[in-house]
């Protein structure tokens, strides 16, 4: 078996016996991406120089007996994830020529770690979007099947660990931008609790609902990665201050007596048979292994779609005002004054889909609408948060599908805006009450495609969701593609 | 309610961007359904359910008032498009 398609747990064992060096391994990396980045165009930006250096670095701690699980592992970042001296695009020509002065914080303690960084994941622009086809550097192929999109928003995150490309990832996830490409791409993703994880550096898109999360080709790694990138950070006021954990500590516990919500409203209408069947089998799968399985019921999860689009777009319409052609970013060169400066840098830097969701944002918060749309999403997201806490008096985890079908194929929805945000229905309740979602393969469809079930827990309670996210696992095994599983 | 090309141009304005006339009509038409769908919940009866903008409970952070950051302007500055003299550079706002 290549090396390529080692677990960060593998090959970090294989590094400390020095079965291979990490030069070597960061060269093999880069070798498979200048080969198929090409075809799946995961990779925004590739940073040879940079990671051979941290490469070398890394090697000398594993030399000195480093003991971090990272060290040396090489990793790719969403390119909304700012990183110093390394480009960050955020998929758009506004930022096409942005070179950050900073890395953000998740990225310092990789890097703290001795991770390797190969390069800028591709996206959907600013992270809207769900099949990352709204790039200007073009749309991520799915490594399954190459007719079909990777998902989105981090659908560059998940192509590149499905298709080897990178060891680990990380994404971001507003509405569902980590969870939904897990799924599409058979991989392993955690969107964790609101304020876990660091924004600072992170390219705001939706600020109340964005959260920065691992993308790992098994839940092992997962844990791995968030003992490295979680914990309180000074410079996000919206840092939750709690007490360190180790994620990796609980997995092998099994789920004998935990309780798993199956929210009705999910498995009612407008779910794919395939995608159905998968979950449900994954949970009879725990049930064999001693989990209980109710239903339970999330009655205001049917109106998350709108609640979720009004007060996402509302918000970024508000982040991406800065984005003024004066200070970083694109520049229209056509204007003969400030107001046209603003207009036009805006108008020819944002994309179609950056500029519809500006335009919804700012028509929820305008006088006359401001109350019923946008006043309404929130108390409509206060009774989606309550849903949940109701709904978890009576479950521990809750299991839902990650989206309507397996995957869809490029250009199938881009001219369908409305249609593209109906998909979000299964993720993006979720970031509206600030919970842990954790997306792991579980079945393919009819197409060959692989389908991930979502695991929904409270605040705070990735040990717990990450443990039966393992014993799942353990019970389907992992999926591949061209492993023919 | 309708969303017309003119609708579109008043919130373009609002959001200063802007658009190429033979954008206006495929935007209208899609914010029109967009809109539309996203009216539903004007319908929902919400009670007396306060608005949630945030699930933490989100105050104002204070850090002591010392120096943290370095003098970093001149590496900020290179961000811009267009700098001169360490000044970011705009179009003239006072009429001469």
């Amino acid at each position: 078996m290549s090396i390529l398609n080692k677990t960060i747990k593998e090959t970090s064992e294989l590094l400390r016996a020095r079965k291979i060096g990490v030069v070597e391994l960061t060269r093999e990396y880069i070798k498979k991406i200048e080969k198929d980045n090409e075809n799946i165009n995961c990779y925004i930006t590739v940073c040879e120089k940079e990671a051979l250096d941290a490469a070398e670095k890394a090697q000398k701690l594993i030399d000195e007996g480093e003991a971090s699980p990272l060290c040396g592992i090489p990793a790719g970042i969403k390119d909304n994830i700012c990183t110093e001296g390394i480009r960050t695009t955020c998929a758009s020509k506004m930022l096409e020529n942005f070179i950050p002065p900073y890395s953000a914080t998740v990225v310092e303690k990789l890097l703290g770690q001795g991770a390797v960084v190969l390069g800028k994941l591709n996206m959907d622009e600013f992270a809207m979007g769900g099949s990352s086809e709204n790039s200007i550097f073009g749309p991520v192929r799915n490594p399954w099947d190459n007719t079909r999109v990777a998902g989105g928003s981090s659908g560059g995150s998940a192509a590149a660990v499905s298709a080897n490309m990178a060891c680990f990832t990380l994404g971001s996830d507003t509405g569902g931008s980590i969870r939904q490409p897990a799924s599409f791409c058979g991989v392993v993703g955690l969107k964790p609790t609101y304020g876990l994880v660091s924004r600072y550096g992170l390219v705001a898109f939706a600020s109340s609902l964005d959260q920065i999360g691992p993308l790992a080709k098994d839940v092992t790694d997962c844990a791995i990665i968030l003992n490295a990138i979680a914990g309180f950070d000074p410079m996000d006021s919206t840092s939750v201050n709690k007490e360190y954990e180790d994620y990796t500590q609980d997995l092998e516990k099994g789920v004998q007596g935990i309780r798993i919500g199956l929210p009705k409203e999910f498995f009612d209408i407008g779910l794919d048979d395939d995608v159905k069947e998968a979950v449900l089998n994954a949970v009879r799968q725990l049930e064999a292994l001693g989990g209980k399985a109710y239903e339970v019921g999330l009655p205001s999860i049917k109106h998350s779609v709108p609640a979720y689009y009004i007060i996402s777009s509302s918000e970024a319409s508000a982040n991406l005002a800065r984005y003024d052609g004066i200070r970083y970013g694109y520049r229209s060169s056509k204007a003969r004054d400030i107001s046209e400066l603003y207009r036009l840098s805006r108008g020819e830097g944002f994309g179609r889909e950056v500029k519809r969701r500006i335009l919804l944002g700012t028509y929820a918060l305008s006088s006359g609408y401001h109350d019923e749309l946008y006043k309404k999403a929130l108390k409509v997201r206060r009774m989606i948060f309550n849903d949940f806490n109701n709904a978890f008096e009576n479950c521990d985890v809750i299991a839902a599908p990650s989206y309507p079908v397996a995957s869809f194929k490029i250009g199938e929805n881009i001219q369908e805006p409305l249609k593209m945000y109906l998909g979000d229905i299964y993720t993006a309740g979720v970031n509206l009450a600030g919970l842990p979602g954790l997306v792991v393969p579980c079945g393919r469809d009819k197409n060959g495609m692989p389908i991930g079930i979502q695991l929904i827990g409270k605040a705070f309670s990735e040990k717990l969701l990450l443990r039966v996210g393992y014993a799942l696992e353990k019970a389907v095994g992992t999926f591949r593609p061209g492993e023919g599983n | 309610m309708g969303i017309d090309i003119e609708t579109i141009k008043k919130i373009a304005n609002l959001a200063a961007i802007s658009f190429e006339e033979n954008e206006l009509e495929g935007f209208a038409r899609d914010f029109d359904l967009i809109i539309g769908y996203m009216e539903q919940l004007s319908k929902i009866d919400t009670g007396d359910i306060k608005p949630m903008e945030h699930v933490l409970p989100v105050q104002n952070v204070f850090r002591e008032d010392e120096d943290t950051n370095q003098n970093n302007r001149d590496e900020l500055i290179k961000c811009a498009p267009v700098s001169e003299n360490g000044c970011y550079i705009v179009p003239s706002v006072v009429e001469s």
